[in-house]
This record gives C-alpha cells, structure tokens and sequence, in this order.
C-alpha cells in the first residue's frame, strides 16, 4: 500500500474510533448520525477509489465559502442547542464537535486539516470518557492508541516526503542522498504494531503510576443509580415479586478467605434492612433509631452493643463488596456484619443490625465486611422453653388482626412440637412442603395478602413465605423478623466472586433464641434452576469478570491502591534483601571455610598467607577487567559486513584458489587490480569474469556498499563460470618446468 | 563526591544531545496539559487514563529519536585544498553501528564555528550495520583554514513532536586559497613577453624528448612510444622538452592599512590568478610574500605550495612597514632569472623611497578595475 493512502486511512480510522466511543457513550440525533456516517463514507471512497471516482467527487465537494457558511451556522446551531433544545453544555457540544469533525472530514487536504481533525478525534475520545465508564471504552481506546501511534508516525513520514519532493523541486542540482522511501511493508507493518504494543505498555505503566489527585472542582458526582425496591423504611408485602426478573448487576461479592472448589459454594445470605412491624399489608421498622458506629482504626466501622468491648480483632466471615450505586444508603453484607471497612465519612447502625450510610451513594462503592455468624446453641435446641427478654416480646412478638384461621392454622402445625427450635423448623417444614413457589401473584391489589397465600391461593415468593412464617412464630409466642436482602446463588469461576443481581433480592426470617442469639431461617423453597449451563452463559460470567477487573484496576483505581501496591512493593523488597542477605552470609560463610581449607593445604609449601591472598586478588583483578573491557572492544570494532558481503568475501576467495591452480596466483602484496591485470596478460578468457568478481569484491570489501541477493547470485555465478574455463595457455608452473 | 561523580556522568551522556519541541509538539503538549487538567479536576480515571496515553507517546518519542542518533559513525574526505568562490565535492560516509535497529529520518548538518549549515543532507534510512555516502558541494567564501567543528545529526523521528539533536565531533581542517579570478587574455601576450630569453631544461611542449615514463591514466594517448612499449610489455610515454623554458618572479607586498582589508585580499586573488596563469603557461614562478616566505614553483603539481602560502598569508600592519619593504628589497635583489611583477594592494608612499628592482607592477592605481572587480582584466 502507498504511504499517502495508509496516512489517509489510518487518519480516518482514528477520527471513525473516536467517534463510534463518542455514539456508544451518548445517543446523537439520527440526522447527526446519517451525516458524520456520509463523510465517513465519502472520504473513505476518496482515499480507496481517488483516481476512479475522483471526478464526480470533485462535483460533489464544495467551495470554501459553503462551508465557512456552514461552520457559522453550525455554531449558532450550538447555542440554539444550548439555550433552547437540551440546554445542556456536553450535548451541545458534543454536538457541535461533530458537525467540526464531518467538516474537517469533508476537506482533509492539508496538514493542517489533518492535524485538526487529530485533535477533534482526541476530544471526541474525552468526551466519551466523560460519559462512561464501561468496559466498552477498553476496546475502544486500545484500537485508539493503535491508530494514533499509526497515524502519528505515517504522518510524519508523509510530511518528510512531501518536504524532500518540495527540495527536489526547489534544487536543481541536490545534494541529497537517494536513499529509498520507506513503504508499507510486512516489517514495517509489524515494526509499528510493536511500537505501538510499546506505547501501550508505558500508557499502562505511567496510568498506574501517574498520583491521583483529585481536585473536584469539575467532578460530576450525580451518576444514574439503580432503582431498588425492599429496603426503604415501609416495604408492601409483594413488592420485590416485580424486581425478581431484573438481572441488573447489584454487586459482586468475594470471599477472599474462603478456600474449596467452586462447586461447594452454596447460597450466601446478604442481609440488608430488619422489619419488625407487619400491619397486615406491609413491613415497617418501629426501632429507627440509629447509631454512628465506631471508627477505629479510620476507615474500621465496628458495630458494638452498648456496654461491649470493641472486639480484639474483627475477624469472621470477610466479605469484599462492590455495590453498584443504588438508591439506598443500606450497606449488605453475610449474617451478621460487625465490622465495615471502607472510605465512608461515617455507617450507621439501627438497633435490628441493619447497616446505612449517611445517604446514598451514586458511584460505585467498595468496601469490606466482616460478619459473625451465629448458631444455634444445642441447649437451645432442645429447650422445651425459653425465657424471652421483656424488650423482644415487645417489639417483636406483634400480629396484626389477621384470620384466627391463621393462628389456628399455626396451633395446628406446630402441635407435635416438643421444643422451641422444632416448633421453628415445623412451621419451616410445613410452609416449605404445602405452598408453591410462584412470582405470578398479584399481591399489591390484595386486601389480605397474607391470607390469600396461606389460606386460598397457597403460592407465592420470599416474601409470602417470610411474612407467613414470621407471623406463624409470632402466633405461637416465638418473637421473629423479617430481612430483606439478596440470596447470592451466581458463582462467577473465572473472577472468584458472587455476582448479585437484582433478581436475587430475597426475604427471609431471623427467630430469637434468647443465648444464640438471631437465628436466619429461610422457608422459601429453593427455585427451580434451568439444569446445565449454556455457553453464553459462560462467556456473560468471563466479560462480567472482566468488567469488574475493569472497573476494579482502571475505573476505580486511586490513591489508596498506589499505596497499597508501594506498600506491598516495599514488603516484598524487604523479604527480598532479607533473603539475599542470608544467602550472601551463608555463601560467605562457606567460601571463607573453603578459602581456608585451600590456604592450610598451601602452607607446608611454604607460601605466606598473606602472598597468597595478593596474587589471587591480582588474578581477580586481572579477570574481571578483562572481562569488563572484552564486551567494550567488541562493541568498538562492530562487523558491519553483512551476511551478503560476507558470501561475496569468500566467493573471491574461492576465486583466489581457482586461479591459484592455474597458476596465478596472489602474493600478499599484490592487490586485487594488480591480480586482475595478471589475469588479463596471462589467462585472458577468465579476465572478464575474475574482473566482475573484483568489482564486487572490492566494492564490498573497501567500499562498505550493500549488496542485495542478485548480487550474490551473480557472483556465484560468476564463480561458477570461471571453473568451468579452461586456460589455453600452459599454468606459469608447468612453464618454467 | 558520588552526587559529583553522578553529575558528571550525566554531563557525559546528554552533552551532545538537545531536544527541540516542534509545531506540533507543542501542540501536542497543549493538548495532553489540557486532559491533564481535566484528569486532575474530575479524578475520572478514563482521562487518566488519556493523560498516560499521551505522555506515553511522549516517552516513546524521546526513546525512539535516542535510537535513531545514537551509536553512529562517520568519516569526512575533504579535498586537501579550497579556492575561494568555488564550489568543491566534500564526501561524508555515515555507517550506522547498531545491529538491530535502524537510523531513520535523519537531517545531517555541518558544524562550523558552531553554527549548523544546511548541506541538504538527508537520510530516510540507514540499516543495522549499513553505511552509506553522502556528497555535497562545499563552498568557502573566507581564504585561510577552514575548521569544521563536526557533524550534527537531526531527528524528528518518530512522530515529528520533537527532535533529537546530537553532535558528533568530527574535527576537519582545510585550507582554503584566494579566489581565482578570470583575468583578460589580452594582457597575457604583455606578461608572457616578459621572461621570453629565460628557457630553461624542463618537461612541456617541444620536440626533443625529455624522458620516458609509464603510462598514466589522463596522459595523452598520442604521446606513446610504440617502440619502447614493445620491448617492455608496458605503455610508456614520451616527454619532450619544453623549447621555451621562462621565468617570473611574483612580489606581493603584504603592507596595507587595516582600511584596505579588502583590496589585501583582493590583491592575493588576483596574485593567485596570476600564479595560475604563469604555471599553466610553463613558466617558472618565483613567489615573493612581503616578508613572509619566498619560494618556487615550476608546473602545476608545485601550484599547490605556492596557493598555500597565499592562503595562510597575513597582513602586516603599518607598524612592519620597514621590516616588510627591506625584506622584500633584500630577496628581490638576489640574482633571478626573468623579470619580476611587483603587486602591491595600496599605494604606499615609502615603497617610491625604496628601490625595488620589477619590471611591472599592479595596483589599485594602476589597474583599478582588476581591483574593484567589476570588470576583469587589466587596463588597456
């Protein structure tokens, strides 16, 4: 390919990258779109069928004038946008960027127009970045980077060429070299994406390197967040039945002390906000009282009760989170988190454990979660009877006025019970056993929700079983709760973590045993999964992976992670000397022993120790200079001589010996013309083939010139030739015999 | 000492190098400040991201030009002798000692006095291990040594943002002789009648033969002698005697006031024009260098002593005004053969006082045009 067309090309393909992450990131008018598209198009045809099409498209290009005019309505354009249609700046801009770009497309003539639209492609890029943060923007900015090392060095070299064309023309008799136009071949092709995988690599390199500053004085902090449903203070009983189709990712949840194949991970129990009153139709939390939690070390939150000791090391079930932003302040984490470590300026507890931040955030967040998880003690088990605190009974032994169908229903089932925990586990088996799971229940029109599901319909979700449970316990003098939250199913093998979707958002029910404590119970019977995994499937969990590392390693990377990577740096340089430290020791250790050995086997030869030490260091001395300067000299006098060159040497020896055995031969005084002349008086036949052998040689030899393959055919060849000749006249030797 | 030892280690490694931002780069620097700014003011990772993009570019462009000026080699051949105003062939042969990468885009130029001069010179590529020549005219328009400094090699490789300078010192000497300047042949018959009954035994156009050599490439093919070639198996040429043999004598005086500068130099040109003539027409020179050097010359391979001297001559103030006319005096009134042109390049009033024994002599006076150049020649 020409050097001019692969300049135009990758010009174009830099401009077409940054305007496709500039489309994906914001939805531009269709008009917009249809025109950018058409001058993509028309420059395309322009640099791939110039000389076919060239005509109809010099009719269909216009004048100056036009598109000065056009400019200047573009930009009122922009301040119409402005002022009176999105009214929003990005848009308007964007917008007008983009008629910029088509012009600059439609008239890409010279340098300047070039180098314009480089820049136009550059903040096309930045626009886009500014609107997103998705993966899609890794691709994008990779083929960017590709096209824009690429460009950059094709336009430089089209910019020489075009100044040495103009000194050619301008010189009437120049003085420049001929040296030959790099093309577009297969070396440089790969020469460039070398470089351009070089440029890559340093982009990384200085992006993890570069220290973040955060000023904020521009920060856009209001992104769109996730609307959510189950959290708030009051949750209708039904509610969650219409999120339970959503997969919107929630957040990804890795256990990182957690060992085993992935195979044995179960279900995990993210809980999010306690209820404790049911008025028949919906939840309410009447303790909504809430507590800074304790901040020690900074950026620890320990949940303590009051009048505890704040525990000696937050240990338990560590959680590491990545919420996406929600329209919830409710932190998640495992049953049940006493300790959050993150970057909030405070967390705040209620008094059902339930986590919140100060407000919600609209960024993702991480943080880390510990979580103690309780159970049930074996006196509790079996205890036929518990003596319940008087502030539990209060608050959570409350029924509204349902059916006495209900109580009565939960008498029933729970009759052949001989404790308190089988009493539990007996209405958990009865709600498990008799209803049926279904997400087609209309429960926000009901009147009486509860009994629609245990008395008539007897199907529903998480949240009729709960309720129904929890109303049951309460029934029968068992103070329970219900918990919203996620039941955490989807194990992502390829990044090791939970992904939770908004499909997982679950209900489920906390029992009281007065020592263990809050005891989860879930009555809700495990959905039926779609058996065996498809491809797809696969493939979403490996991009999900690799858009978290995205948004772990390049969104979400800031201060804190260059400190951990110095910090981690540091400790490994530190396990490192200390090993190198002890290996050095222990080298010294036994070479000064085996120093030793070989000094007492030399002294009955009578050689002064001390002597004996000078010489080995003179001979160390000696070595390592020697070793220091050899790579010195053989960089000083480098062999220039090709691999060509070096053929053509070793054909003119051959030669040398092909005359030898007729008689001529070559004293060490005699150069190659003198031979040559030799040749001429003495073997005439062989003096044109031993004269364009010389040449060659000498040219090579003296001269430094390169020698392409046909030379080296040529002068094999030529060699060839010569031995095939026969000399008429007797060899010199047999002459003077 | 080791911040002492470092520093000079730095010194040592960037002396010779210098960096240049372009047009464009400049542009570009604006371009990765601005994204740089947005970077630190919204803390969006993705224009850090940007940010590192760009400086990466910027690093790689520092990397890449270093590749391309470093490890290379040259060597100048220079002809030994310049004339002013007139232009000669300098060779330069740079071979690149690299063994894998090659040297690209790079602008050579000569340093003299420490200034670069555009020769022209410019290499798209130069290969791993590759050498390559490079000629150019060289032209000098100042008589005396010429010193050239070394080369300096130019990249904007490969982005065009920057560009890498390194100096290679590669120092050069020539001397450079006054200016030839065409003289009017009508005045030849003048001076070649000077001299005529001075012959003298020496090889040129005649006759009678002179010698018998080798055959060398340029000599004159008609020249051969057929016979003597037989016998020896080798071409061999015959020389005949020159049949008149004449001798001159030049005097230049090197006194003039520092005001006559220009007519000094204008005065070697046209002595120098004038040992050029007399060579080329056969005659023996005599040159005589106010009190500086007083030599012969005879054929054109002994021009070269005599231009030499006229090249490296120096004006004498008016203070060496006696020393120069009684050394000029004493050397002329040696026994000479032929007559003696006195060429003095200002009318001095003490050189009446002093007897000088020439036959003809120029001078602004005498030949104004010769002097002021606008028109070659001497006076009818």
């Amino acid at each position: 390919m020409a050097l001019d067309q692969a300049f135009r090309l990758s010009s174009i393909l830099l401009a077409a990258t940054g305007f496709a992450s500039l489309t994906l990131a914001i939805v531009l008018p269709l008009w917009l779109l249809t025109f950018a598209g058409g001058a993509f198009a028309l420059a395309l045809l322009r640099v791939n069928h110039a000389t076919a099409i060239s005509g109809a498209l010099q009719h269909l290009r216009l004048s100056a004038l036009t598109w000065n005019i056009f400019l200047l309505l573009a930009f009122a354009g922009f301040w119409i946008d402005l002022l009176i249609v999105s009214q929003e700046l990005l848009p308007a801009g964007i917008h007008f960027l983009v008629l910029l770009l088509v012009n600059k497309l439609s008239n890409l003539d010279q340098r300047r127009d070039f180098l314009h639209l480089y820049a136009i492609s550059l903040i096309t890029l930045l626009a886009s970045a500014a609107l997103t943060t998705q993966l899609w923007y890794a691709p994008f900015f990779f083929v960017y980077l590709v096209a824009g090392v690429w460009t950059l060095l094709l336009y430089h070299l089209w910019q020489e060429q075009e100044e040495n064309a103009g000194r050619h023309m301008t010189s009437a008799n120049p003085a420049q070299t001929r040296s030959p136009q790099p093309t577009m071949t297969v070396r440089f092709f790969w020469t460039t994406n070398v470089l351009a995988a070089g440029a890559f690599g340093l982009t990384l390199l200085f992006f993890f390197l570069i220290p973040r500053i955060g000023v904020g004085l521009l920060q856009n902090t209001h992104g769109e967040s996730l609307r959510t449903t189950g959290f708030s203070e009051q949750v209708d009983l039904g509610v969650i039945g219409p999120v339970k189709q959503d997969p919107s990712i929630v957040m990804r949840v890795e256990l990182p002390d957690s060992v085993g194949p992935a195979s044995t991970r179960g279900p995990l129990y993210l809980r999010g906000v306690a209820y404790n009153r049911y008025n028949g139709k919906s939840w309410s939390n009447s303790l909504p009282h809430r507590r800074m939690l304790t901040e020690l070390p900074p950026g620890t939150f320990t949940l303590r009760t009051s009048g505890a000791k704040l525990p000696a090391s937050p240990r338990g079930l560590r959680q590491d989170i990545l919420l996406e932003p929600l329209d919830t302040a409710v932190l998640f984490g495992a049953p049940f988190p006493s300790t959050i470590t993150g970057t909030f300026l405070s967390v705040q507890s209620d008094l059902m454990g339930s986590l919140h931040l100060a407000f919600p955030s609209h960024t993702r967040i991480q943080y880390t979660a510990y979580s103690l998880p309780t159970s049930l003690s074996s006196a509790e088990r079996t205890a036929a009877a518990v003596l319940y605190p008087e502030h539990i009974l209060q608050q959570y032994l409350q029924i509204p006025a349902v059916s006495s169908q209900i109580v009565e229903l939960a008498r029933h089932v729970t009759q052949p019970a001989t404790s308190v925990f089988q009493t539990v586990t007996l209405i958990q088996a009865h709600l498990l056993a008799d209803y049926r799971y279904n997400l087609d229940v209309p429960s926000l029109q009901s009147a009486h929700p509860l009994e629609d599901f245990l008395l008539t319909r007897k199907t529903g979700y998480c949240e009729h079983y709960a309720t129904a449970m929890v109303v049951l316990l309460r029934a029968v003098g068992i103070p329970a709760r219900l918990v919203t939250g996620f039941l955490a199913t989807e194990w992502n093998e390829f990044g090791g973590y939970y992904t939770v979707r908004q499909r997982d958002a679950h209900a489920w029910v906390e029992v009281y045993f007065p020592q263990s404590g809050w005891i989860t119970m879930d009555p809700t019977p495990p959905v039926p999964e779609t058996v065996g995994q498809t491809w797809w499937q696969s493939m979403g969990r490996a991009m999900d992976s690799v858009r978290l590392q995205w948004d772990r390693l390049f969104v979400h990377f800031s201060a804190n992670d260059q400190l951990t990577v110095v910090q981690g740096i540091r400790e490994s340089g530190e396990v490192v000397r200390t090993k190198l430290s002890e290996s050095l020791t222990a080298l010294s250790v036994k070479s000064s022993a085996m120093l030793r050995r070989v000094l007492s086997t030399l002294t009955p030869t009578g050689i002064p120790h001390a002597a004996l030490l000078f010489m080995l260091a003179i001979c160390a001395a000696y070595l390592g200079r020697r070793l220091l300067r050899s790579p010195r000299n053989d960089a000083s006098q480098p062999d220039v001589l090709s691999a060509h060159q070096r053929t053509v040497i070793t054909l003119y020896t051959n030669m040398l010996h092909c005359l030898a055995q007729h008689g001529i031969e070559k004293s060490a005084s005699t150069t190659p013309f003198e031979l040559l002349r030799q040749v001429r008086e003495q073997w005439f036949e062989a003096w044109p083939t031993a004269d364009a052998l010389t040449q060659l040689y000498t040219h090579v030899r003296f001269g430094q010139a390169p020698l392409t393959r046909e030379d080296c055919t040529i002068a094999e060849d030529l060699l060839r030739r010569l031995r095939t000749l026969e000399r008429a006249t007797p060899p010199q030797n047999n002459r003077t015999l | 000492m080791t911040a002492n030892r470092f520093q000079t280690g730095f010194r040592r490694l960037f002396r010779n190098r210098t960096i240049r931002v372009t047009t464009e780069g400049i542009r570009f620097l604006l371009l990765t400040l601005a994204v740089g700014i947005a970077a630190v003011n919204t803390g969006n990772n993705l224009f850090y991201l940007l940010l590192a993009m760009m400086l990466s570019l910027v690093v790689l462009s520092g990397l890449l030009s270093e590749q391309c000026v470093r490890r290379l080699d040259f060597h100048r051949h220079l002809p030994d002798y310049l004339f002013v105003n007139q232009p000669a062939t300098a060779t330069l042969r740079i071979t690149n000692h690299k063994s894998r990468i090659p040297s690209l885009s790079l602008r050579l130029f000569d340093v003299v006095a420490g200034k670069d001069l555009d020769r022209g010179m410019h290499l798209t590529h130069l290969a791993p291990g590759a050498s390559t020549l490079c000629s150019y005219p060289l032209l000098v328009r100042e008589r005396g040594s010429y010193r050239l400094d070394g080369i300096r090699v130019v990249t904007p490789f490969p982005f065009g943002l920057f560009q890498k300078t390194s100096f290679y010192p590669l120092e050069a000497i020539v001397i450079v002789c006054p200016e030839i300047i065409p003289l009017s042949p009508l005045h030849f018959q003048e001076l070649n009648a000077l001299g005529q009954e001075h012959a003298l035994s020496r090889r040129g156009p005649g006759s009678s033969l002179y010698n018998l050599r080798e055959f060398r490439p340029g000599d004159d093919s008609r020249a051969i002698h057929w016979m003597t070639t037989a016998r020896t198996a080798k071409l061999m040429l015959k020389e005949t005697e020159a049949e008149d043999r004449r001798s001159i004598t030049l005097a230049i005086s090197t006194l003039a006031p520092d005001e006559q500068d220009t007519t000094f130099e204008r005065a070697l040109s046209i002595g120098a024009s004038l040992i050029d003539h007399f060579l080329k027409d056969g005659y023996e020179v005599r040159l005589v260098l106010g009190d500086q050097q007083d030599m012969y010359a005879c054929g054109t391979e002994q021009s070269l002593h005599l231009f030499h001297a006229l090249a490296l001559c120096t004006r004498r103030p008016m203070e060496a005004g006696a020393a120069v006319r009684q050394a000029m005096a004493q050397a002329l009134a040696e026994p000479q053969e032929g007559p003696t042109i006195l060429l003095s390049p200002w009318a001095d009033p003490a050189q009446s006082e002093t007897w000088l024994p020439v036959e003809y002599v120029v001078s602004p006076q005498s030949h104004r045009e010769l002097f002021d150049g606008t028109r070659s020649g001497f006076p009818a």
